[in-house]
């Protein structure tokens, strides 16, 4: 008898929890969007939310606040439901772009005018600490010329800078044999680090320095546009990278030397859906409300079908 | 022939009484050194305890005490500095943590002290003993590559939510519950145990109602230090929860706990004013852990 009346005790209380499961969870709709943000240091959302026109308190956020494009990619890459917001030069094909209000996110179309989602790259950094150091100097030229452009443009992005001249390395020895670079995980694939495989910017400098470049160490870290700004305003880094549009008289907060922010490239924001998702196109009102949580299922969604094996 | 004997007996004396110094000063020596070491801890402690407050009040006056403690709105970069969300988060994932761990962490403690065959015993201790060292990163990754997706198949949501990171965190204080209470099972005396099967109760009730309300306040150690842990861990919990500083409305949306918004926040504000903010998050959660040691001592107290 005694074991009787624990077993329904147990048997009852583990229907109860059930119960109370599936009711805090309603019944896990099978279309929810899934929609995925990156986190508050991150240029990426700051101008997403701002060419939206998203107020940043109502931003809706369900799936997760990542802290990383790679991340963002990732996460979307493996959930069919989600959806997020990435740099366009870090476009890969494990997940889908959609086109907003018909135009596809290419750079042709950002060129064009067309394709309006789109921020600048900025180099943030202080005037007193780039000249006493000659790598650095070195290097912002670089970054301005000929050469970085024709990177710029293979690597996806959008080259902003008319008529650049062409860079020749220069006859000294460098001085200063190490800089740190750091800021937003947008820019950082393409300003690259040191032993990348690809052709990103660090590596078509080093080719050009040739045996200039020895013992040449650009350290490069990603943490967030927000951190670049910090630190390139108190002096950390001798360049930050910034995802958005930086005010150099606004935007640091107690720097310690005179802001200079230069504009490397402009780069596209794509909206991104898993492979598996039907949607290939949203209004720029839908992807609003969509963010601000007012639609919050994919059978809202014009275009979208559900996957066979949910139904 | 008498000189010779005094002289000896006057050596020997000496050579007792240089003993005893020998020892009493030894003694003092080895004092002073305990007395060093328990005075650096404590000024340890109250070091940390001091720079925290002395940073944070004045950052909490500046916000203002309702709007920081109850505020609902968490942007570190635009200047809201509401951290009621946040506390609400910390105590939803530590509630959670409570509800998976300690019930398997309990039961596991008296299958490990009165069911278990010794050769299992000789395989699960140290493995109690090996979860508890797995650094919690580890956990974090586990259950951002493994749990997030299975939640997400099961219940909806993006699957960083109150019951994932219930789950991570759970797994996390289950060797503490379980290592503390087994070792407070074990050190009430048999005697309890033998009287109560003497007096024909079956051996899961005499565990029950004899062994266990003995072990009490071991127990209640147990609970507290798995509490102390999952309230600030924040390696595995950053990586789980979703980051998002809201309420969640049901159990698959995101939230976000005092621990990861100080881990998020130190990223890219760690200095001017939002860092003394993160110093006042820091000071509130030592503040709960204060609370919750109190109140526990209170606790031993009464039960005494």
């Amino acid at each position: 008898m005694k074991a009787m009346k624990k077993i329904l005790m147990v048997g009852a209380s583990l229907a109860l929890a059930c119960g109370i499961g599936v009711a805090a969870v309603g019944c896990g709709a099978a279309d929810t969007i899934n929609v995925y943000n990156r986190d508050s240091a991150s240029g990426t959302r700051a101008a997403f939310i701002e060419l939206l026109g998203i107020d940043e308190t109502e931003l809706y956020s369900n799936g997760a606040d990542q802290n990383s494009t790679g991340a963002v990619l990732t996460t979307v890459a493996g959930d069919e439901k989600g959806i997020g917001y990435i740099s366009l030069g870090s476009l890969d094909d494990t997940v889908k772009a959609v086109s907003i209000d018909g135009v596809e996110p290419t750079v042709q179309n950002i060129v064009d005018e067309k394709y309006t989602v789109w921020r600048p790259f900025e180099l943030m950094y202080q005037e007193e600490k780039i000249a006493e150091s000659d790598l650095a100097t070195d290097f912002l030229k670089f970054l301005g010329s000929a050469q970085a452009q024709e990177v710029i443009e293979d690597y996806g992005y959008v080259s902003t800078v008319t008529d650049a001249p062409t860079y020749t390395a220069p006859a000294a020895e460098f001085t200063d044999k190490t800089i740190d670079v750091g800021g937003s995980t947008s820019v950082q694939p393409l300003i690259g680090t040191d032993d990348d495989g690809a052709v990103c910017l660090i590596t078509k400098y080093k080719e050009l320095l040739g045996d200039k470049a020895n013992g040449i160490q650009i350290n490069v870290s990603g943490n967030g546009s927000g951190q670049g700004i910090t630190n390139a305003g108190n002096g950390t880094w001798e360049i930050g990278l910034a995802s958005k549009e930086v005010d150099a008289s606004k935007d640091f907060t107690e720097p310690t030397g005179t802001m200079v922010v230069q504009q490397l490239c402009a780069d596209g924001i794509a909206v991104i859906v898993n492979t598996a998702n039907t949607v290939t196109n949203l209004t720029t009102e839908m992807l609003k409300d969509i963010y601000t949580g007012a639609v919050k299922n994919w059978s809202e969604v014009p275009g979208w079908v559900a996957p066979d094996a949910e139904e | 022939m008498q000189n010779q004997a005094e002289v000896a007996a006057v050596a020997e004396a000496e050579s007792v009484a240089k003993i005893h110094v020998g020892a009493a000063v030894k003694e003092i020596g080895m004092k002073i050194v305990f007395a060093i070491a328990a005075v650096v801890f404590v000024a340890a402690v109250l070091v940390i305890c001091i720079y925290l407050f002395v940073r944070a009040v004045p950052a909490i006056g500046q916000v203002g005490v309702f709007e920081f403690l109850f505020g609902d709105t968490w942007l570190l970069g635009s200047g809201y500095y509401g951290i009621g969300n946040l506390i609400v988060g910390t105590c939803i994932s530590t509630v959670g943590a409570l509800i998976v761990g300690v019930p398997i962490g309990l039961l596991t403690a008296v299958f490990m002290a009165f069911y278990c065959p010794k050769w299992l015993y000789k395989f699960l201790k140290p493995l109690t003993n090996i979860l508890a060292g797995i650094p919690s990163i580890v956990y974090g990754y586990f259950g951002m590559q493994v749990i997030v997706p299975a939640i997400r198949g099961m219940v909806g949501g993006g699957g960083f939510n109150i019951i994932t990171t219930s789950l991570v965190l759970g797994i996390m204080i289950l060797p503490t519950i379980i290592s503390i209470t087994e070792n407070s099972l074990r050190a009430v005396p048999k005697s309890y145990y033998e009287g109560a099967l003497a007096l024909g109760a079956t051996k899961e009730r005499a565990i029950f109602r004899t062994i266990f309300p003995a072990a009490v306040s071991g127990v209640m150690t147990a609970i507290v230090l798995g509490i102390g842990r999952a309230i600030g861990e924040t390696a595995a919990v950053s990586l789980v929860c979703g980051n998002v500083p809201q309420i969640p409305t049901d159990l698959s949306m995101p939230f976000m706990t005092l621990a990861s918004a100080i881990a998020s926040g130190m990223g890219y504000s760690s200095s001017g004013f939002p860092l003394e903010v993160l110093i006042s998050c820091a000071a509130v959660l030592f503040v709960f852990i204060l609370i919750i040691t109190i109140l526990i001592m209170l606790l031993k107290r009464k039960s005494r």
